[in-house]
């Protein structure tokens, strides 16, 4: 169910604000487009992902769509990280003459009331025209209801349908299908649906298909590190000059000065070092679980 | 005028024993520590590493007379804790610790380094410090 094998092409990423209700999309282009590979799922792999118990809330399937609702234990014990509890998986498919457009996600609660959820929207055409192997992470970086990011996703996707080729412009036309039919069955179901409904979640999505569970969550990970160095750029220039604010310490004029200097410094050093070792962390769990 | 010297430098190694010390209590930390992920919890396996950093600096400043160009002393402070964090990015690496302490300690050296490389070449403290010489 939606694993690929063959290796996509990232040549981006688009990250989605929203201010007053509007909606605005960045596209950040790579310099130089990146080949992932997505791990397959094996009956191993899907017991070392640390999901323990699978059971199905809720299902439905008619001629024009497929939908179901699971939930999972899970269990993960990482080397110092240790976090259990209950998450909740979507499967939803429509199916044309054309091709099959299936969106999977995760919803991982962190907190009581908080979560993360981790969508897939995949598309398999029946033309060999029409393939078009890439992937691209799209991070939103605001919270909001299930449904309500599920619109927010078809606005996005026509915003990203300018100045690209016909095949992506096919293939972004079936995903908005995917995802204009999505709101109508999920309200549809609304009353059998309601485990989910209301959580507040901190929405990172993508399209295409990925084994998301680890080399997907790693790779949205390492994208925010690498979106916000214009930031660590700052903070870590203010720690460089710390040896200026520790030299004027030993001089009385200057004394009040370096207090003030060495007490920011720390905290930007704190900082700096923070952020290095987690891009670290990032990048090294992408090439373990991507590769 | 020697004892004087002599002084400096049992300064500047007792204050980079302690700053090594510092380094080693952050690995120290991070096996005790649970690190959820976030800045916050992160802090006590940080903080040492800073002060790791302070102290190295005041180390090599000991080192140096209070006379010698401001670039040239700044420049000196930042290579001689930039490489001590490089090396200790390794040393963490091969201790298999968090990626927090090794590429952290990596990141800040390299940093550090070029910093150095900055005061001391483009902004000219190493030929200031060869005037004060002749």
């Amino acid at each position: 169910m939606g694993s690929r094998k063959d290796e996509l092409t990232v040549s981006g990423v688009v990250s989605v604000k929203k201010e007053n209700g509007n909606l605005t999309s960045k596209v950040i282009e790579y310099k130089t487009p990146r080949k992932v590979t997505p791990k397959v799922t094996t009956p191993s792999s899907f017991a070392n992902s640390g999901v323990k118990n699978v059971s199905l809330i809720f299902s439905s399937k008619t001629s024009d769509y497929m939908m179901s609702f699971r939930e999972m234990d899970y269990e993960l014990s990482e080397k110092r990280i240790s976090k259990s509890g209950k998450a909740f998986s979507l499967y939803f498919e429509i199916a044309d003459e054309e091709a099959i457009t299936y969106l999977e996600g995760n919803i991982v609660p962190l907190e009581a009331i908080k979560g993360a959820l981790f969508l897939s929207i995949n598309v398999s055409p029946n033309d060999p025209n029409h393939v078009d192997l890439f992937a691209l992470p799209i991070i939103m970086n605001y919270s909001g209801s299930f449904l309500m990011v599920i619109n927010d996703l078809s606005t996005v996707v026509t915003q990203l349908n300018t100045n690209i080729s016909e095949k992506r412009k096919w293939i972004y036309d079936k995903m908005k299908l995917l995802l204009g039919s999505f709101p109508e069955v999920y309200k549809r179901n609304i009353e059998k649906l309601k485990i989910i409904d209301g959580m507040d979640l901190l929405y990172k999505v993508t399209l295409m298909d990925f084994n998301f569970t680890c080399c997907l969550e790693n790779a949205l990970s390492l994208t925010d590190c690498v979106l916000s160095v214009p930031d660590i750029e700052d903070i870590c220039a203010e720690c460089l000059v710390l040896p200026d604010c520790l030299a004027a310490c030993f001089d009385f004029l200057t004394l009040p000065a370096c207090l003030v200097c060495f007490s920011l410094d720390v905290l930007a050093c704190a900082y700096c070092i923070y952020k290095a070792g987690e891009c670290t962390e990032d990048a090294s769990k992408v090439i373990e679980c991507c590769s | 005028m020697r004892k004087m010297k002599n002084v400096s430098i049992y300064k500047s190694v007792i204050f980079y024993g302690i700053g090594v010390a510092f380094l080693f209590l952050s690995i120290f930390i991070s096996d005790h520590v649970k690190f959820s992920g976030n800045f916050a919890t992160a802090l006590p396996i940080v903080l040492p590493m800073v002060f790791a950093i302070v102290f190295t600096m005041l180390s090599a400043l000991f080192m140096m007379n209070r006379n010698l160009p401001w670039f040239f002393r700044t420049g000196f402070m930042s290579l001689v804790s930039g490489l001590t964090m490089f090396l200790f990015g390794f040393v963490s690496f091969a201790l298999k610790t968090e990626s927090l302490l090794w590429g952290g300690s990596l990141g800040i050296g390299i940093l550090l380094m070029l910093a150095a490389v900055v005061r001391l070449l483009i902004q000219g403290g190493l030929s200031a410090y060869r005037k004060t010489r002749n």
